[in-house]
């Protein structure tokens, strides 16, 4: 179920944030460029070496090298900065050339997601230790404490404001048994958007764990739904998860209350009383929980509680098109869902009967 | 290549030939033109075509106010230029024909393959027109050759008005030896967008001109392409504008159209976007000034393109660009004027208001490429002036550059062209946005996102630190230090080359698209046995050094141009009221050595010939030597 | 900072800074005693603190006249151009750099006058800034003459007689332009109003339009007076999703309940009347955004040169 194909899809929602990142990738690479040419130049005492940035209009029609000369002196760095500034540019310029792959993940069968994710960033933080060592020599203040290890990767932990508004989109692939997410709150801080796309069997409600006041969570089932997540200006996070599992959005952008930014469009279909890989029964179950604790705080209180406690709808896996609700509106919606919730959760029995 | 080997009529080989393709208004006359013109160009032949354009979008059919086409002149070297007159003419009727007549764009000789029907119409009217037509034009020595051009078409298509072009075509393919296998390639190229019902018809229509020339016309003109010559490409000057703008890294145009200047901006349209580059087409022309110069001011390198009335009303945003030492590229492709003036045609008449278009004093630079190949390379050393200068740029192309397709070496693409970034280290605390150098005026640029470098850039008199000021020491050096910058250039610049001997009786000076012209009317003179030579400046603000050298070793020297002067003669014109061309009055006034000029405002290209005429005429007048 | 085009470098030098309010001052503000310019650019500088918007990454972009001093009064970027032209050189800023924060101020003669087709098509663009149109129904700087704002009769130096025509009505204007997804109005004189309608303004995606109402003492001291003197002649537009400044409600207690989603009533309460309204008329922020329609990625170099290359190919012989 789980293609290359889907993973380009999904970043194409998030094209804008990923082309920012490359832009400012592109653009570091040929400030540096610029600045390492220039000590070519200065090292190799050619009288011409320049004149080519002039263009050949002004061939026999300037002393192209005397203009630059006068008007744009190169900024020389002494030779140990050079070597630095050489090591950032090799560095900024491989990355550059990976171009999507940067932004994708596999998390193996069993494998640590939360140790997938910050492999991944730091290794995207290689591009703001390079930008980092650049600065520094360019200011002749590199520091092999501060600056030695910086191409190697920069954790996401080391990561500056600047640099987190500027991250990439992750998009992480990851069995839906490993889907231990608590952990990736660290990850989660200024326009940081990490998307699961998840595999094989899946607990119903494992994101449920991440909402709070600032963070976008979302899960749903279809690659568009996640333009949301997209769009929100902030961190996010996002899982495409499979039918049968609850479908819900946590914008913290639609509202100061939490009944406006909760919208839940479906509860888990099925009692959850299989393991799943690492996540337990019961695990599970305290998710679906923590769901109806924030559906049932989300309910307005001027709503009289409704009475009749009702079935959950009824939602066949085989029918995926007409079995999803569409989200109903948010000052509405997430009181019934709680009631439903509520109905759905007293209908189930034999908790924890898994493993 | 084809090779016709039987029955063949006799071939004339010549070293260059002028065509023309004239119709009434949308009968596809220029794209028969463009489709010739790219496939002598394909083969290796120099070439220039011009179109012929009229002043209508719909002009009444018929009239010699609807005649439509273009020239195409092609040759065994490069071609510089659009030549003199038309050898052979194809006339889709006797109007539009009698229209080039008048004009004197035929030669004297001229063949001329002309649509018969009109001679034999049902329309009394249009016969005794036919015959006037024939009259009046009976003093020359025209060589007709009827042909049933609608009658053809009409065997391959319901709708002559979409096809007679391309049964033109196949008529000019087999009279000048074009390669067959080429035309159709390029006839699927120019109805790329079209059916391939519509690209099998049109190749069959040219197949058909091919065979019925073969079968009728008695002559046929051999112009051989040179053995061998560097990659080349084919493109007009809008073109290669837009090209060059992104070979020199412009990643903004904004523009408002104008005539001609507009087709910059459609094809930067077409491709701009798969560079990252944008085409803002703003809301009028002082908008796109404005966006240009807000987006330059962010950090980004920015263009904008226009002609003639849009430079007039950019007037104030460049007055401030200039102020506030904003890098800012200005393409002005010069049309007929003052007012709306003849927007289709070329002058050379901005050259003035290019320089001086400001209120105050505001220097800029002004350069002005010569050929569509400079168009494009002329861009990369704009860009680079104007960032290197913090100034104003101007580039002035005119229409005959933009419309005019002509192949040129292939550029030899550099990245060192684009890939330097204003300098984004943090301003530290005694740093001045305008802190300029004493001895080069130049300062280095703010942009925002820069840490320290927070001002207030202002079009008011300021000093140092972007503070408004009126204070009289204060503007006398801001000024000094905006107006050294054009001197640092200058001392950059080398003098124009001589084409001709540095000696002589007469050295004609020009710039522009002009070139061609000039250089190809100064040799035949110095053929004819005349000391003649010939520069041609390239840039205009500042000029480039030892013009007053090189105007010593003539005993005349006359600026040639597109613009207008009084012509000494007559009535009131006296060598004190003269009012002189544009480059000739700035020469004079830079030089102090009593340059002349010779200027024309025909809205069309100078021809070679007329050029010539004037030289020998000035050199039977003058004091020889 | 979502779409930042600026170099990674530039991010290299990040750390944590806090802005207090001395980060912000420029020059000293030398507007006359009793200008309403001085409450703007001190609700402006509030905003900024508030905001913690780095200084440098603000560009306060103006056009000629009294509020277009704006700029030199605060310590961020800021460009004071020429008369009527803030707007294109705005979108010339933002189209390029869309991680900047901008903001341009202008007066009524710079907005609805010499500049209003630039008005007009800004609106329709709507892009992500702030417009402030600082209105004080004169031309102040040039020494009172007429503007499209001022009261019809109202005297000036180059109508003695009084204006010859109605005031052009700036909210009517932008609520009539396609794209138009934030439209407010305030006064110099109601701050915390001011404060609340300019935050909003900046916290609106897509171009917030704001209109001033700002006294001129030398030139204009009568037309706002009343309105300043009796509360009860302004009337503020209220709702949840509108501009929320309780600290007014006891002194303001005229007024109209309007739903900002709502087009048509926004538009007949714009209308010209008695009273002065405050507050937000109009909020749409799924308009689509000029920049971010034509939002494109840079290539380096070499794509740039890959890319001119294809395109030679298409012209080579």
């Amino acid at each position: 179920m789980q293609s290359d194909g889907e993973t380009t899809e999904i970043l194409r929602v998030f094209e804008r944030q990923a082309t920012a990142f490359r832009s400012a990738l592109s653009l570091a690479v040929e400030d540096v460029r610029a600045t390492i040419r220039d000590q070519e130049v200065a090292a190799s005492h050619m009288p011409d070496a320049r004149a080519a940035e002039l263009g050949s209009f002004a061939a026999g029609r300037m002393q192209a090298e005397r203009f630059l000369e006068l008007t744009s002196p190169a900024i020389t760095i002494d030779s140990d900065a050079e070597a630095h500034m050489q090591a950032a540019f090799d560095t900024l310029s491989k990355l550059s050339a990976r171009g999507e792959t940067l932004f994708r993940v596999r998390v193996p069968t069993g494998g640590d997601l939360r140790d997938a994710v910050a492999t991944a960033y730091k290794e995207i933080g290689r591009a703001f230790g390079a930008a980092r060592v650049v600065a520094a020599a360019k200011q002749h203040a590199f520091d092999e404490s501060e600056h030695g290890t910086l191409l190697d990767g920069l954790p996401y932990r080391r990561w500056n404001d600047a640099e987190r508004s500027i991250a990439p989109p992750l998009v992480v692939g990851v069995d839906g048994g490993d889907l231990f997410v608590s952990a990736l709150a660290e990850f989660l801080d200024g326009n940081t958007k990490i998307i699961l796309h998840v595999r094989g069997d899946c607990p119903p409600a494992p994101l449920v764990r991440l909402v709070n006041s600032s963070t976008y969570v979302v899960q749903r089932r279809r690659i568009k739904r996640l333009g949301g997540l997209a769009r929100f200006d902030g961190p996010g996070i996002g899982a495409l998860v499979p039918q049968y599992a609850a479908h819900f959005v946590h914008d913290p952008a639609a509202g100061p209350t939490l009944a406006e930014r909760l919208q839940i469009a479906q509860f888990p279909v099925d009692e959850p009383r299989m393991r799943i890989g690492g996540y337990s029964s019961r695990q599970q179950v305290q998710d679906v929980e923590q769901l109806m604790a924030l559906a049932t705080r989300a309910r307005p209180p001027e709503t009289p509680p409704p009475a009749p406690v009702e079935e959950p709808p009824p939602v066949e896996t085989s029918t995926p098109a007409a079995a999803v609700p569409q989200a109903t509106p948010a000052a509405t919606a997430p009181a019934a869902d709680a009631d439903q919730l509520a109905a759905w959760l007293i209908a189930q029995t034999g908790l924890g009967n898994g493993a | 290549m084809t090779t016709r080997t039987t029955a063949s009529p006799r071939l004339e080989t010549l070293p260059e030939h002028t065509v023309e393709v004239v119709s009434d208004s949308g009968e596809g006359a220029q794209k028969c033109g463009q489709i010739f013109g790219s496939v002598s160009a394909k083969m290796g032949n120099g070439c220039w075509t011009v179109e012929i354009i009229p002043a209508e979008i719909q002009p009444p059919a018929r009239t010699p106010g609807s005649a439509s086409g273009v020239r195409i002149r092609i040759g065994s070297e490069p071609i510089t230029n659009w030549g003199d007159e038309a050898r052979l003419v194809v006339a889709l009727n006797e109007q539009v024909l009698l229209a080039r007549h008048r004009m004197d764009a035929l030669a004297e000789d001229a063949v001329i393959l002309i649509e018969d029907m009109w001679a034999t119409h049902s329309d009394e009217s249009i016969r005794a027109a036919w015959d006037a037509a024939m009259k009046e034009m009976s003093g020359r020595a025209y060589r007709f050759v009827r042909v049933p051009i609608e009658q053809q078409t009409l065997t391959l298509t319901d709708n002559p008005r979409h096809g007679k072009n391309m049964f033109i075509l196949g008529l000019l393919a087999w009279i000048y030896d074009r390669d067959l296998a080429r035309v159709r390639k390029q006839i699927a190229h120019e109805f790329r967008k079209k059916s391939a019902e519509v690209i099998e018809r049109n190749v069959a229509l040219m197949e058909l001109g091919v065979s019925w020339a073969e079968a009728n016309v008695p002559f046929r003109f051999a112009v051989p392409p040179p053995d061998e010559q560097p990659e080349m490409v084919v493109m007009n000057g809008n073109q290669a504008i837009a090209l060059g703008a992104i070979a020199a890294g412009l990643e903004l145009c904004a523009m408002y159209p104008i005539t001609p200047a507009t087709s910059v901006s459609h094809y930067l349209g077409e491709i701009f976007d798969s560079v990252g580059g944008i085409v803002h087409q703003a809301e009028d022309e002082i908008a796109a000034a404005g966006v240009a110069i807000g987006a330059s001011y962010a950090g980004k390198v920015a263009f904008t393109v226009t002609s003639g009335p849009g430079l007039a009303l950019k007037t104030e945003f460049i007055g401030l660009a200039v102020m506030a030492e904003i890098p800012l590229v200005i393409v002005d492709v010069q049309r007929g004027g003052p007012s709306t003036g003849m927007p289709t045609k070329v002058e050379q008449a901005d050259l003035l208001a290019a320089l001086y278009g400001q209120p105050g004093d505001a220097p800029k630079v002004v350069l002005a490429p010569s050929t569509m190949e400079e168009c494009f390379h002329c861009m990369i050393t704009a860009r680079r002036i104007a960032e290197a200068l913090r100034c104003v740029v101007v580039v002035l192309t005119d229409a005959n550059l933009a419309t005019g397709v002509t192949p040129f070496p292939r550029p030899a693409l550099d990245a060192r062209w684009h890939s330097r970034q204003p300098d984004q280290r943090p301003v530290t605390e005694t740093e001045r946005p305008y802190a300029w150098d004493e001895r080069l005026g130049l300062s280095r640029r703010f942009i925002p996102g820069q840490r320290g470098g927070m001002h207030t850039l202002t079009g008011l008199a300021h000093d140092e630190a972007s503070h408004v000021t009126y204070a009289a020491d204060v503007n006398q050096r801001a000024s000094t230090m905006r107006s050294r910058k054009l001197a640092v250039l200058q001392s950059t610049l080398l003098a124009p080359p001589i084409v001709g001997p540095a000696e002589g009786d007469l050295l004609l000076v020009g710039w522009g698209s002009t070139k061609g012209a000039i250089e190809e009317a100064a040799a035949r003179a110095r053929h004819e046995g005349l000391a003649v030579s010939s520069t041609h400046l390239s840039f205009l603000s500042p000029m480039q050094p030892g013009l007053k050298e090189i105007f010593k070793g003539f005993n005349q020297v006359m600026t040639v141009e597109l613009n207008y002067s009084d012509r000494p003669g007559d009535p009131f014109i006296t060598e004190e009221n003269r009012r002189r061309g544009q480059l000739s009055l700035l020469l004079r006034a830079q030089t102090l050595v009593d340059i002349d000029c010779w200027t024309r405002v025909p809205g069309q290209p100078l021809r070679p010939g007329q050029i010539l005429e004037e030289v020998r005429e000035r050199l039977a007048k003058g004091d020889a030597r | 900072m979502s779409d930042a085009v600026c170099s990674l470098l530039s991010c290299a030098m990040d750390e944590e800074r806090v802005f207090g309010l001395s980060e912000y001052e420029g020059a000293p503000a030398r507007w006359c005693a009793g200008c309403g310019d001085h409450s703007i650019l001190a609700a402006a500088q509030r905003l900024l603190v508030e905001e913690q918007l780095a200084p440098e990454h603000t560009v306060f972009v103006s056009g000629i006249g009294c509020s277009s001093r704006f700029p030199h009064y605060l310590k961020t970027y800021g460009f004071h151009g020429i008369h009527g032209r803030a707007l294109p050189v705005a979108t010339g800023i933002k189209l390029s750099r869309p991680e900047l924060d901008v903001f341009v101020v202008m007066g009524d003669g710079d907005c609805c006058s010499i500049g209003a087709g630039h008005w007009v098509h800004g609106i329709r663009y709507n892009m992500n800034m702030v417009v402030l149109l600082m209105d004080n129904n004169i031309y102040g700087l040039t020494k009172n003459q007429t503007s499209p704002t001022t009261p019809e009769g109202y005297a000036s130096n180059t109508q003695p007689q009084g204006s010859y025509l109605a005031p052009l009505n700036p909210l009517s204007v932008t609520l009539g332009v396609t794209n138009a997804s934030f439209v407010a109005q305030t006064a110099d004189w109601v701050p915390a109003h001011l404060f609340a309608t300019l935050k909003a303004a900046y916290r609106h995606k897509g171009l917030a339009f704001v209109r001033i109402l700002q006294r001129c003492p030398i030139w204009t001291p009568d037309i706002f007076r009343q309105a300043v003197i009796d509360p009860e002649r302004t009337q503020v537009l209220h709702h949840p999703a509108g501009i929320e400044a309780p600290e007014i409600d006891e002194i303001y207690t005229n007024r109209i309940e309007h739903d900002p989603s709502d087009l048509d009533a926004a538009r007949t309460f714009a209308r010209t009347s008695e009273n002065v309204r405050i507050g937000l008329f109009y909020r749409d922020a799924s308009r689509p955004r000029y920049e971010e329609t034509r939002h494109l990625p840079v290539f380096t170099a070499e794509q740039r040169m890959e890319a001119l290359n294809a395109e030679l190919d298409r012209h080579a012989v």
